[in-house]
């Protein structure tokens, strides 16, 4: 429930920044014009892009952009929970509204529920491109991508403690302390994702991103399974498929 | 305007795919657990089956009770002790007690992640404590191996 709200929170500082830009150019006051016009904006600033043609100033060369960011909302995340990770990404702009993204970051989570208490330790590395779907005003820099990833997760989990699953238990199953390693698991997963990164100071960006991830291989453990997977998050027992959120901040490198 | 479309049609297909992936079956445990000791009651030099009109039954040494049933009882199931190699119960039946003592090697077998580890039994051995008074004439060891809860592991005649 908490985790809820604090997504609530997480989501709605980067939207109300994005939306705070509007509202300081256009002079409605009434919240839902200003939805109607950005959503109506969106399709005919596209318009105005193509009648402006072989301009000389589309001809001026854009500038590399590199943008360096870190996710915050896991980092504080997994304080809450007993968990340490980090993640980081580069962010490069090769080419108009494409970017190539590279990202990695490590964890060391924490589960424990009523049958399995353990750690999942490891790293991942995230490959991707995106596009922005977004024009900007003027000299303004906010972008809504959506993009492709493909990533590559290696990790380890080290079991403490078990109990034995007894429904109806009289003699109530007692923890039995084992510690067991599971070494050198990796999986592998597409995601697919839409984010969005509003420029709040010079430089510095907020966004969030939302994510649905695809397990192409994930490996066997004898007398385990693959649980949760550093960047994926707890794979489900029935489903190949998960979802995920991000909250980051970044910084451009000027060149 | 064409990358208008494609655009339109690029963020149908995201919201699309996200709702889909959220519909999927709850990781929860599908049942497979540690199975119980399964007993059915008979008639003594019979083998119709004659249920138990009043049976109490407390496990040892905790004196739990395990089951206070009033109406016809045909079946009985126990959830045996994962933690050690043994376990007793004590079967009331009106004032007669009869303890049962069950012997048993355990084997730990992995699951699921949600449903975790579970507990078979091998090699099961049952004593009767003989007293002045046993109600329970006879058992019948039908499997040393507790594997399923679907099956009847023993027989006891009365």
């Amino acid at each position: 429930m908490i985790f809820l709200y604090y997504q609530i929170i997480m989501v709605s500082i980067p939207t109300y920044l994005f939306l705070y830009t509007k509202i300081v150019k256009i002079r409605f006051k009434k919240f839902l014009l200003i939805i109607t016009m950005l959503i109506s904006m969106h399709f005919s600033a596209q318009q105005k892009k193509d009648s402006i043609g072989t301009d000389s100033i589309a001809r001026i060369k854009q500038p590399v952009k590199i943008r360096l960011g870190f996710d915050a909302g896991k980092y504080i995340w997994a304080k809450f929970q007993n968990s340490f990770s980090y993640d980081f990404f580069i962010d490069v702009n090769f080419y108009k509204d494409y970017y190539l993204i590279v990202s990695g970051g490590y964890e060391k989570h924490f589960t424990d529920n009523n049958l399995l208490n353990y750690h999942t330790t490891g790293s991942y590395y995230k490959f991707g491109v995106m596009y922005n779907l977004y024009r900007n005003w003027l000299d303004m820099d906010n972008d809504i991508c959506i993009g492709i990833n493909y990533a590559y997760a290696r990790f380890d989990y080290l079991l403490h403690t078990y109990r034995i699953n007894q429904p109806g238990a009289v003699f109530t199953p007692a923890p039995v302390s084992v510690e067991q390693d599971f070494d050198n698991n990796s999986a592998q997963w597409l995601e697919l994702f839409a984010q969005m990164q509003v420029e709040t100071f010079k430089h510095l960006y907020l966004g969030y991103n939302v994510g649905v991830k695809y397990l192409v291989h994930n490996s066997e453990i004898e007398n385990f399974t693959v649980t949760y997977i550093p960047g994926f998050f707890y794979k489900n027992t029935y489903s190949r498929f998960g979802f995920g959120m991000q909250y980051f901040i970044s910084y451009r490198i000027k060149f | 305007m064409k990358k208008n479309q494609i655009q339109l049609i690029l963020s149908i297909s995201i919201l699309a795919i996200l709702g889909i992936s959220a519909c999927r079956k709850d990781d929860i445990c599908n049942g497979d657990a540690t199975p119980d000791l399964k007993i059915k009651f008979f008639a003594y030099n019979d083998t119709i089956e004659k249920s138990m009109d009043t049976l109490f039954v407390i496990a040892l040494p905790l004196q739990d009770t395990v089951i206070n049933g009033n109406q016809n009882i045909t079946d009985l199931s126990l959830a045996l002790n994962v933690n050690e190699d043994a376990c007793g119960f004590v079967l009331i039946s009106g004032q007669n007690n009869d303890t049962l003592l069950f012997h048993y090697s355990r084997e730990k077998v992995f699951v699921s992640k949600s449903c975790g580890y579970k507990v078979n039994f091998h090699n099961l051995n049952v004593d009767l404590q003989q007293d002045n008074d046993n109600w329970i004439k006879q058992i019948d060891l039908l499997t040393t191996d507790i594997v399923t809860d679907s099956v009847t592991h023993i027989n006891i005649y009365h």
